[in-house]
């Protein structure tokens, strides 16, 4: 029976030699771990702003009465200005100062809309309506010459906008009744106020990221209408 | 009584355990791989869903200025400078390597079938879509 006590020399710088291999590949996975981690938090991070932002201004564009900035008729730029039904939110200002998307209402303070761990690089708002080549009008009168046609036993205009909603009615029944339809009051939708298309790109700044070999960036579009009845 | 006693590991053991954990770190590091590849390949995806979303919008506001301006067919979305409005062009349009080709088929008399489909590819070797629908009706039919 032999018993030895301790360690020999070459038993210690083998465990040793051993233990730093270990610990290196461990500080490697680690450190991939974490850098891997901070690649797709920024990822998510960019992502998650691009998204509430181009949401959000959808949201309000859809709710909003009209764009006053850019100009109809195809002007662009980098603020959005809306004509809100609550005179307390007009207008609504959205636009980018110093890499952060902002939303004013009213006389109210401007509220960020994206963190300050991302960086809005690009904004751009364009007013796809064009006032002189479409537009109807609303309540038209003098009344225009309207055909009306029966469809289920009623009445309804058909020569101008022919909606049930804007040329249907009693007085449209009359009126075809004493004047033999050549006239009638029709109501005609007017074209929408603005067709807003935005584009918006969002990316990580630079700076404060563990990763410098990649750059987190998404550019969305999207194209909202402000509706005519608003 | 024959006692062998041996304390520590022996060089087998150790072997086994620098290769059982290397298994395990070569796992853990394909899983995170595969999650940071799943990551980026959603800012496409989102990229395209937006695209394909715009789209319908598009389509949406030229129906609302001419109903008739919605044909069957198969077109692409522009951006006319004058007047300035969305139309249909063409049979297809991109954006950052995305192809958009919107569809337009009967629906009923008075209702067009629109769909937008969104194509890109995520890896040269896959191909991902996007594909929305919606009606459109002209108002000024009924």
């Amino acid at each position: 029976m032999t018993i030895r006590r301790g360690f020999s020399i070459i038993e210690t710088i083998l465990y040793v030699a051993v233990l730093i291999m270990i610990m290196g590949t461990m500080v490697i996975f680690l450190v991939n771990v974490v850098r891997r981690e901070s690649k797709v938090t920024m990822v998510l991070e960019v992502n998650q702003n691009a998204r509430f932002a181009i949401e959000k201004i959808n949201s309000i564009i859809r709710n909003s009465k009209d764009a006053t900035v850019p100009a109809d008729g195809g002007g662009s730029g980098s603020t959005l200005s809306l004509t809100m039904p609550d005179a307390n939110l007009s207008p609504t200002v959205f636009t980018v100062t110093n890499g952060t998307l902002t939303m004013q209402q009213g006389t109210a303070a401007a509220v960020p809309l994206t963190s300050s761990a991302v960086k809005v690089s690009s904004l751009t708002f364009t007013n796809l309506v064009d006032p002189t080549a479409h537009t109807r009008t609303d309540n038209q009168w003098p009344p225009i010459a309207c055909t009306p046609q029966e469809q289920n036993g009623i009445w309804y205009g058909v020569s101008c906008y022919k909606s049930k909603e804007y040329c249907a009615g009693i007085l449209q029944t009359i009126i075809y009744l004493l004047f033999g339809g050549k006239l009638g009051p029709c109501l005609q939708p007017t074209a929408a106020k603005s067709v807003i298309r935005m584009g918006i790109t969002v990316s990580a700044p630079s700076s404060g990221v563990v990763t410098n070999d990649y750059t987190a960036s998404i550019t969305l579009y999207a194209t909202a209408t402000v509706p005519r009845q608003n | 009584m024959v006692i062998n006693k041996r304390r520590g590991q022996s060089m087998v053991e150790i072997i086994m355990a620098i290769a059982i954990m290397t298994v395990g770190i070569t796992f853990s590091v394909s899983i995170l791989m595969i999650v940071e590849k799943g990551s980026i390949e959603s800012t496409s995806e989102m990229q395209a869903v937006f695209y394909a979303e715009e789209g319908i919008q598009a389509v949406i506001s030229i129906s609302d200025r001419s109903g008739t301006a919605v044909a069957v067919g198969t077109y692409g979305l522009a951006v006319q400078a004058s007047p300035a409005e969305w139309i249909l062009s063409g049979t297809s349009d991109t954006l950052n390597g995305m192809t958009r080709v919107v569809t337009v088929s009967t629906y009923d008399t008075d209702t067009k079938k629109v769909d937008v489909l969104v194509t890109w590819k995520p890896a040269p070797n896959r191909t991902a879509t996007v594909d929305e629908q919606v009606l459109v009706t002209d108002w000024a039919f009924l």
